[in-house]
């Protein structure tokens, strides 16, 4: 027996209070946030409603490969959502945080779904387990990305001064990076500490609306904590070495240059961003086969050959191709060589 | 060992398929004890010229060398520590220089060298600065103190050469002269970028001039 359905008008009501509170308190104290409390009551309710029926036929074929579809689908989006709020960004940062995002996701999403669960790939457990990882990732990540590029960006001739005394880019930069994390894992290891003690976490509070009983619903909160806890380190770490790799290079330089301001987008732009995103793998993917193509035919053929003879990569065209930033393309691996 | 550097030359991509040129057809080699000045107008790549010497930026085209050894076979951490960089800006460490030098000296570059490492606090007193200001913090000091509290760590390092880019720009005469004395004895091979006319013929240094490039721009 699932709990008692909200009708249309009791949800208007709820809304209702909330609008009137709002922006009585705005007009009294000029706060100027009517419209905003109203957009974003219109937006949330239109996503969620949305997320409601777009959930009902995932759940009811329940297939893993649509489940999986999902998955990557809400990675994207948690990825967008963190490469938006840092004040700086750098070419490649996008692909960056897009591939740690999405593994350090699956990864513990298997974990949690075929070792602690033990469910499978099952749509009512899978897709809400995953959606609550990626939330906490996604504000982990943007606090490390923050921290680190600002950090960077602050104390560069500091970090000068540390390289001309001999100090090797990971000396120069250690101090910098534990404080990004510590400030990326300070959040989640509050939330852990001070769980049950205020409120009902807002998982546990659904379990026990939907009728389990609190013990159980307290072992699945805890699972869920332990694994938000697990994929914030992981992708935090993962994220701090991706930086260091794109900001400093073999020889030990700072090119802190790399690192280029954002002007504020509006939040609007989300959308585009998704497309952006989507738009950017599919090219990467291209270029990474075609690249691929070519490094199994330049052997072979004559024509392949005598481009590599003269010196000319015959990746190069392609990468200006691939380039779907707006800034100067950073290519895989490309600052160990 | 002498540094030598041959045909430096350093361009700056200014959009693509364009650059400009730093400067170029730069050669010269300085022996232990001796001063290298390096003058010229303003902008015309003195600091670039340093700052590619240490490795911190990349040259377009030449090489350095420390005797035979070249940064690459050094590795830049060690080249580094021996061809040491002090930069025209002042220090920002929220810390002191005694806690500079305390963090410095565990870099593992300079503990490879530990056995070279003179006393920072001796060095900043020939150069006149008060022992201790040298535990005071960085940015209670002024202009000149924290200039030769940077000095005093770079010197007591004892690299095999100093690169210094104007290190006595903020100080007075009397606490100038203490510090062309300090060099002078340091027994560094020292390349010393300077504004001040006077300050070559001071130091018996040899003089390299870096022309202003009129904005060349090239077509790569």
């Amino acid at each position: 027996m699932g709990p008692k359905a909200i009708a249309l008008p009791e949800l208007a009501a709820g809304g209702a209070l909330l609008l009137l509170t709002f922006v009585g308190a705005s007009q009294l104290l000029s706060l100027g946030l009517e419209r905003a409390v109203c957009v974003a009551a219109v937006r949330a309710t239109l996503q969620l409603s949305a997320l409601g029926y777009i959930l009902v036929p995932v759940f009811r074929l329940n297939n893993p490969w649509i489940v999986l579809l999902y998955i990557t689908f809400m990675a994207t989006v948690a990825a967008l959502e963190a490469v938006g709020r840092p004040p700086y960004r750098y070419a490649g940062m996008l692909r960056h945080v897009l591939l740690v995002v999405t593994c350090v996701a699956f990864f513990v999403a298997a974990f949690a779904l075929f070792v602690v669960v033990r469910v499978g790939l099952d749509a009512h457990y899978a897709i809400p387990v995953v959606g609550m990882l990626l939330g906490n990732t996604s504000s982990s990540v943007a606090v490390t990305l923050g921290a680190i590029t600002g950090a960077i960006k602050d104390s560069r001739e500091a970090i000068e001064v540390r390289l001309a005394m001999g100090a090797t880019r990971w000396e120069a930069l250690k101090a910098t990076v534990q404080n990004a994390l510590v400030l990326g894992l300070t959040p989640t290891l509050n939330q852990m500490r001070i769980m049950g003690l205020v409120s009902i976490p807002g998982m546990m509070t659904g379990q026990i609306l939907g009728g389990t009983q609190p013990a159980t619903a307290a072992r699945y909160q805890l699972v869920i904590l332990f694994m938000i806890a697990t994929s914030a380190v992981m992708s935090s770490t993962g994220v701090a070495a991706l930086v260091l790799s794109a900001c400093t290079d073999a020889e030990h330089r700072l090119h802190a240059q790399r690192l280029v301001k954002v002007q504020k987008r509006k939040e609007s732009d989300l959308l585009l961003n998704l497309v952006q995103a989507v738009y950017a793998g599919a090219k990467g993917a291209a270029a990474g086969a075609k690249r691929w193509w070519h490094r199994m035919t330049a052997a072979s053929s004559p024509a392949g050959a005598a481009l590599l003879d003269q010196g000319v990569n015959p990746e190069d065209e392609e990468e200006s191709l691939s380039d779907v930033e707006d800034v100067e393309h950073v290519e895989w691996g490309s600052r160990e060589r | 060992m002498a540094l030598v550097a041959r045909n430096l030359r350093r361009e700056i991509s200014t959009q693509p398929g364009d650059s400009r040129v730093v400067f170029t057809n730069v050669s010269f080699s300085v022996a232990p004890g001796q001063v290298l000045c390096v003058v010229g107008p303003s902008g015309g790549g003195k600091s670039t010229l340093l700052r590619c010497v240490a490795g911190l930026d990349e040259l377009s085209a030449g090489n350095v060398a420390l005797g035979e050894l070249t940064p690459h076979a050094l590795g830049l951490p060690a080249w580094r520590a021996s061809v040491c960089y002090v930069a025209q800006s002042r220090w920002a460490f929220p810390s002191s220089p005694a806690d500079t030098w305390a963090e410095v000296t565990q870099l593992r570059a300079q503990k490879a060298r530990e056995h070279c490492h003179g006393d920072p606090v001796a060095v900043a007193c020939s150069v006149g600065l008060d022992a201790a200001l040298f535990s005071s913090q960085w940015a209670t000091l002024s202009g000149g103190q924290a200039q030769r509290a940077a000095l005093s760590i770079a010197v007591a390092l004892r690299p095999e050469v100093l690169l210094l880019d104007e290190p006595t720009s903020a100080c007075d005469p009397a606490s100038t002269a203490l510090v062309e004395d300090a060099l002078l004895r340091c027994g560094a091979a020292v390349v010393w970028v300077t504004h001040d006319a006077a300050q070559p013929q001071r130091l018996g240094a040899t003089l390299l001039t870096l022309p202003a490039l009129s904005r060349e721009v090239t077509s790569v």
